[in-house]
């Protein structure tokens, strides 16, 4: 009975999670169309509701409505199986962040290592995608985002490890609280700006949206994909978008804290910060997309491995020996 | 209790069965989506002991990059319909015999060093339960008793990704790269000059 | 390679540009009409929706000549006529596959009575197919409907003729 009474539960706590989660991944997606409208002087989607907010919603509706086409000479359980995937994976890896201090789904040990490999697997509902598809353009995009995640995973694992020098613990809610006095951006501020291009990357985002590059591969790996399968790619697609925000909010701009601890500040909950933040850096990443044009492929793998990789694993070495010079390291 | 349980033998089951398949399966695609299966499948085994550490690296390692790897060589040389011929055709069965063998020292040993841990309780005994993570106490081993084996496997790898790029690298000559360094330095002084001309006499324009 | 180009890629003042540039422009004013509740001005010559016009009288204009039925590119007009009691020549048929017009104007060039016009009106989306092949009444509801319009755009393209 106890156990059942724990499950029950859980569920409603995941729920709780998960039903704003993907409310929150409907509106962002109006938000990313309206800053990227702005940026080019258009009004953007202002018609269904208030100001255009419920437009992803009509579209999700029109989504669920449109047929669902599966190629005939596609791989057809790997084909459905793809875009399961990918959300499954983006909204998995929400049960670590931590909203508040106490707000917070699994508080495990190894938080971070739990994020970081949730969103390395999040190549597979690509590749999946692409290859099932059976098609060349499909195929093309999920050998590109292979090699492009990868490649810019390793930066980012290296990004972390400088973070976690400065915490001395994998968990997320000691990452934040190891921020009490100062946020991470300022000591670390070449990693948070190389986290963010990297993230860019990782989430297949302007201008490294190569996988989907729809002047040379159409779609990419999504041009076979049709009614609600190509509206979960585009869920989970926006999901691992917020999730990579969160994660950078956590790593360098201090979570739930607040930027100023004195009267007005500490008023405002501190989910309501973290959301801030979230908001803050997702609204960067919608500017980049507006104002960036598309990276070549070869220039991609350049950034990520030639400067990129080396310039992080120098910071490591500084973050480490400054920290051992001047006896910060946290104690264990 | 029975909840643990039950989890253990549903990841168990799902482990095995996805490493038969994994040799079992026709299609090579199919092959590494089973080993992917299985490296999860036993990455939440790792969690399920509390050894949470060494199943987050499991899958980042593994899943993450290695196996991703694997798909793309796999994906790259087009077998994906090859047909599974080997217990059918008389040549390939002559291998048979050399893969008994080999399994049945594999299976030995994996004998051999269970039951040591079985019968030698002191080896076992080793892990002492304190309020420090695992994280920490296998940086506290790897990075103080062990830094030497450490360093070396890090060399093994290095020297086999040099020696990988070493066998791939060819230079080739006579093709003109791009240098965006160089496009960037471009100042405009370095293209452009303005210059007076005098009607009816032109300009001369050296090189 | 100057010292200022090195440190302005290093810290990315290019890009960083470009995003305050960005930024401010995003509050300016648009430049696009909120279209469906805001529309642009349209040239009096504009080659929208096919209109079957009438004499203030309320007398057909069409004599049934088929110059346009003749210089129509897509063949997209099909006319036929008889002579009525009082000796006119009237159209029986009047015909247009919006699907096959290319809205290319020349009917309403030919014609001799200004009876086959295009007006303004470009928003005649439909559901279906069949709904777009046009007879004769639904031509001349247009133009009952339109006929404001089209008269005084035809009197303010006339000096251009």
């Amino acid at each position: 009975m106890d156990y059942f009474y724990t499950l029950i539960l859980e569920t409603y706590k995941i729920l709780f999670l998960l039903l704003p989660l993907l409310t929150a991944v409907a509106m962002i997606v109006w938000l990313d169309r309206r800053v990227w409208a702005f940026v080019q002087k258009r009004k953007g989607p202002n018609v269904v509701g208030p100001f255009g907010l419920f437009q992803s919603l009509a579209d999700a509706l029109k989504y669920i409505f449109k047929e669902i086409i599966i190629p005939a000479s596609s791989n057809k359980i790997v084909f459905i199986l793809a875009p399961i995937t990918t959300m499954t994976l983006a909204l998995i890896s929400w049960a670590v962040i931590p909203f508040s201090e106490d707000f917070v789904l699994a508080n495990i040990n190894v938080g971070i290592l739990y994020l970081f490999a949730i969103s390395s697997l999040g190549v597979y509902g690509i590749i999946m995608g692409g290859w099932a598809s059976n098609s060349k353009y499909p195929f093309l995009g999920a050998i590109r985002s292979a090699a492009q995640m990868v490649s810019y995973e390793v930066s980012i694992g290296v990004i972390i490890i400088n973070v976690l020098l400065c915490v001395g613990s994998l968990n997320l809610t000691d990452i934040v609280l190891a921020q009490d006095k100062v946020w991470f951006v300022i000591p670390l501020f070449p990693m948070f700006v190389i986290f963010f291009i990297s993230a860019l990357a990782e989430t297949n985002r302007p201008p490294f949206d190569l996988p989907e590059a729809e002047a040379e591969l159409v779609a990419g790996y999504q041009t076979e994909y049709s009614g609600m399968m190509y509206a979960m790619f585009w869920l989970g697609e926006y999901a691992n978008i917020l999730l990579m925000c969160a994660m950078g909010s956590i790593l360098f701009l201090g979570g739930w804290l607040s930027p100023i601890n004195i009267y007005p500040f500490d008023l405002v909950p501190p989910a309501l910060w973290f959301i801030i933040k979230i908001l803050f850096l997702f609204i960067l990443f919608a500017l980049v997309k507006a104002i960036v044009p598309r990276y070549r492929y070869d220039q991609l793998m350049k950034l990520g491995w030639k400067i990129f990789l080396p310039f992080s694993l120098i910071w490591v070495v500084l973050t480490a020996g400054f920290l051992l010079y001047f006896d910060l390291l946290p104690k264990v | 209790m029975i909840a643990h349980a039950f989890f253990f033998y549903f990841f168990s089951f799902i482990a095995v069965v996805s490493a038969i398949m994994v040799t079992v399966s026709k299609n090579t695609v199919h092959s590494v989506f089973f080993l992917i299966l299985d490296f999860i499948s036993i990455s939440s085994l790792f969690i399920m002991i509390g050894a949470e550490f060494l199943g987050m690296i499991m899958l980042i390692v593994y899943v993450g990059a290695v196996a991703v790897l694997f798909l793309f060589v796999v994906m790259m040389l087009n077998v994906a319909k090859q047909k599974n011929t080997w217990f059918k055709s008389s040549t390939n069965s002559a291998h048979i015999p050399i893969g008994l063998l080999v399994s049945i020292i594999i299976f030995f040993e994996v004998i051999i060093v269970i039951g040591g841990w079985k019968y030698k309780p002191e080896l076992s005994n080793k892990i002492v339960v304190s309020d420090i993570t695992n994280t920490h106490s296998i940086g506290n081993v790897l990075y103080t008793d062990y830094i030497h084996l450490f360093q070396l496997s890090g060399m093994v790898l290095l020297v086999a990704m040099i020696g990988a790029i070493v066998l791939t690298f060819r230079k080739r000559e006579g093709i003109r790269r791009q240098s965006y360094f160089k496009q960037l330095s471009r100042e405009r002084n370095d293209g452009v000059s303005l210059v007076n001309v005098k009607s009816h006499q032109g300009v001369k324009i050296d090189d | 390679m100057k010292i200022s180009r090195i440190l302005k890629t290093i810290f990315m003042l290019d890009f960083l540009t470009g995003l305050m540039i960005a930024i401010k422009e995003a509050f300016k004013a648009k430049k696009t009409l909120n279209y469906p509740f805001e529309k642009g001005k349209i040239s009096p010559r504009a080659r929208g929706e096919h209109a079957l016009r009438r004499y203030p009288n309320g007398e057909e204009r069409c004599i049934a000549c088929k110059l346009c039925e003749a210089v129509c590119p897509a063949q997209a007009i099909t006319i036929e006529s008889e002579q009525r009691e009082d000796g006119s020549r009237k159209t029986t048929r009047y015909d247009i596959d919006m699907l096959k017009c290319i809205y290319c104007g020349l009917c309403e060039e030919s014609c001799p009575v200004d009876a086959i016009v295009q007006g303004p009106n470009f928003e005649f989306a439909t559901e279906t197919r069949e709904e777009l092949y046009y007879n004769k009444e639904k031509l001349l509801e247009n133009g009952d409907r339109w006929e404001n319009v089209l008269a005084a755009n035809i009197k303010a393209d006339n000096p251009y003729r």
